[in-house]
């Protein structure tokens, strides 16, 4: 260890570094001293400073979790985005950045009852909306013949929350209907935060405003009044109207193009659903009303009294018309899926 | 509580004599400044570092200086803070990212110092303590146990330890 000392001992404090510190502590000492003659409070210093910092420290502590449980709770409990679902009820549900379901709005009588009736908030958004969509089936805004338009429109800043907004809302619109066995057209879009306050002024769902917004540009003599009480179906109706009128390269625009096929959609559903109306009757859902009940009745009862030929012919029709709306069914949801393919392609691309 | 006054009354006295003339000042730093160098040679590898923690130990030993009785109570007091100080600054993880070395350009008498020295540096905050107190300033271990508030066999056994990392680098010592 001697080496070790040796070397030690050659190690010496750089004049430079004595003399700095010798003008800083007398610099330091002075203003200290000053000090002292201001306030002769020091006596406790050491204690003293070493206790107010314990207490400091300790408030700071507090201080910092309570911010932390404020933070949090204002994390949790603002709507970061909106989305904003209309048949004709409407209804705008606040999502917070977790994806929750945090605050609901009607902004008709129609989403005044169906909230009522249920409690979303805390939910996540595709429960959410699966909820409303079969309240709303079983409040009977929802047309048997398929033709109604369930708008949901995602209302987010971010391109990309938007997207998925859109999607998992869909998912839960989707789950509903089939869980109802109904068919509904569903009109899924997304929009910026600025078309809120917009639709809030005239006091409209954003969702629905966005649709009156591309019917009163097409249509300049309507005014956004007139369809505030306008169903969704009947509103995307109207647009595709004006659009075949005025065929011209409208239909280019991607969202009047949504519109497009969703109005013709409405119109395959009004008219398969008038067909199969007469023909017949009662087999539309599997979600026996008590009406529907009672035409199966009448129907069985009518049976009775046919012939067997003609029973095996029914049933044959029957068979065949099932196959008909399950192929139907299919080919919609492919439709669906390549299109929410191709909004995601396009999505990605952008 | 009480006795802190009086420390500090002491203080405020010592002080107040100490300061009409800058003399004190000076001839106390220029008489353990080579100390308090070294011990930061055992620690930092910044000149800037080094700086601050010869402007934080003295101006706390002239606010304290009522207190230290005796020349060795006043040594070791430096010598405890500044080790405090050097510690802490280690700890800092800010500087330890950011910190930039400067290697100190004594040279060395033989390869077998150069290698203690590397080896010492390379030990733990707590041992370097010890070794700086036992080989270099020569106190016995009752002696440091008793500066540390610590017993004098867990220092026994630190010493040991310390000894041991030094073996297993440099051999014998």
């Amino acid at each position: 260890m001697d080496d070790f000392k040796k070397y030690l001992d050659k190690i010496t404090a750089e004049p430079e570094l004595k003399e700095k510190s010798k003008t800083y502590v007398q610099a330091a000492l002075a203003s200290q001293s000053a000090l002292k003659a201001d306030a002769n409070t020091k006596t406790t210093y050491v204690r003293g400073n070493w206790a107010m910092k314990k207490i400091i420290t300790g408030v700071a502590a507090l201080a910092a979790c309570a911010v932390l449980a404020v933070g949090g709770y204002a994390y949790c409990s603002t709507p970061v985005n909106y989305v904003s679902f209309d048949i004709n009820p409407s209804v705008e549900l606040g999502i917070n950045a977790l994806n929750k379901v945090v605050s609901v709005e009607a902004y008709n009588e129609g989403g005044s009852a169906l909230i009522e009736e249920i409690d979303v908030i805390g939910m996540p958004l595709g429960k959410a909306v699966n909820l409303l969509v079969k309240e709303a089936v079983d409040q009977g805004y929802m047309a048997e013949d398929g033709s109604t338009v369930i708008s949901v429109t995602a209302e987010s800043d971010s391109e990309e929350d938007a997207a998925d907004l859109q999607e998992e809302s869909e998912e839960g619109v989707d789950e509903a209907l089939l869980t109802k066995n109904i068919q509904a057209i569903v009109y899924a879009n997304c929009s910026n935060l600025e078309l809120r306050t917009e639709a809030k002024e005239l006091g409209i769902s954003p969702g629905k405003y966005k649709l009156i917004a591309i019917l009163c540009e097409l249509d300049p003599s309507i005014s956004p009044e007139d369809c505030r009480d306008m169903k969704i179906t009947d509103i995307i109706v109207k647009a595709n109207e004006i659009i075949s009128e005025n065929d011209s390269d409208l239909t280019e625009d991607d969202a009047l193009q949504l519109i497009v096929d969703a109005a013709v959609k409405v119109m395959d559903a009004k008219n398969n659903g008038n067909k199969e109306e007469k023909i017949n009757r009662g087999q539309n859902s599997n979600q026996n009303t008590d009406e529907d009940e009672l035409n199966e009745n009448e129907q069985e009862s009518d049976d009775q009294e046919l012939s067997e030929e003609q029973q095996q012919e029914r049933e044959q029709e029957k068979l065949e018309q099932q196959q008909e709306r399950e192929q139907e069914k299919l080919e919609q949801q492919q439709e669906r899926e390549q299109k929410k393919l191709e909004q995601q392609q396009e999505h990605k691309q952008d | 509580m009480i006795i802190n006054r009086i420390i500090n009354v002491n203080g405020g006295k010592e002080l107040n004599q100490s300061f009409g003339a800058d003399d004190a000042v000076s001839t106390a730093i220029e008489k353990y400044a080579d100390m308090v160098r070294r011990i930061c040679f055992l620690y930092l590898k910044n000149s800037a570092d080094v700086e601050d923690v010869f402007q934080d130990v003295f101006l706390k030993y002239f606010l304290n200086a009522g207190a230290l009785q005796s020349e060795e109570h006043q040594k070791a007091w430096l010598c405890k803070v500044t080790f405090n100080k050097c510690k802490d600054l280690c700890k800092s993880s800010w500087r330890k990212k950011t910190v930039s070395i400067e290697e100190i350009d004594i040279p060395y008498e033989s390869p077998e110092q150069s290698e203690l020295i590397k080896a010492v540096l390379q030990l733990p905050p707590e041992h370097k303590q010890l070794i700086y107190l036992h080989y270099y300033e020569g106190l016995t271990i009752p002696e440091i146990a008793q500066s540390m508030n610590k017993n004098t066999n867990t220092i026994y056994s630190q010493l040991r330890r310390a000894k041991a990392r030094l073996k297993q680098k440099v051999g014998e010592i």
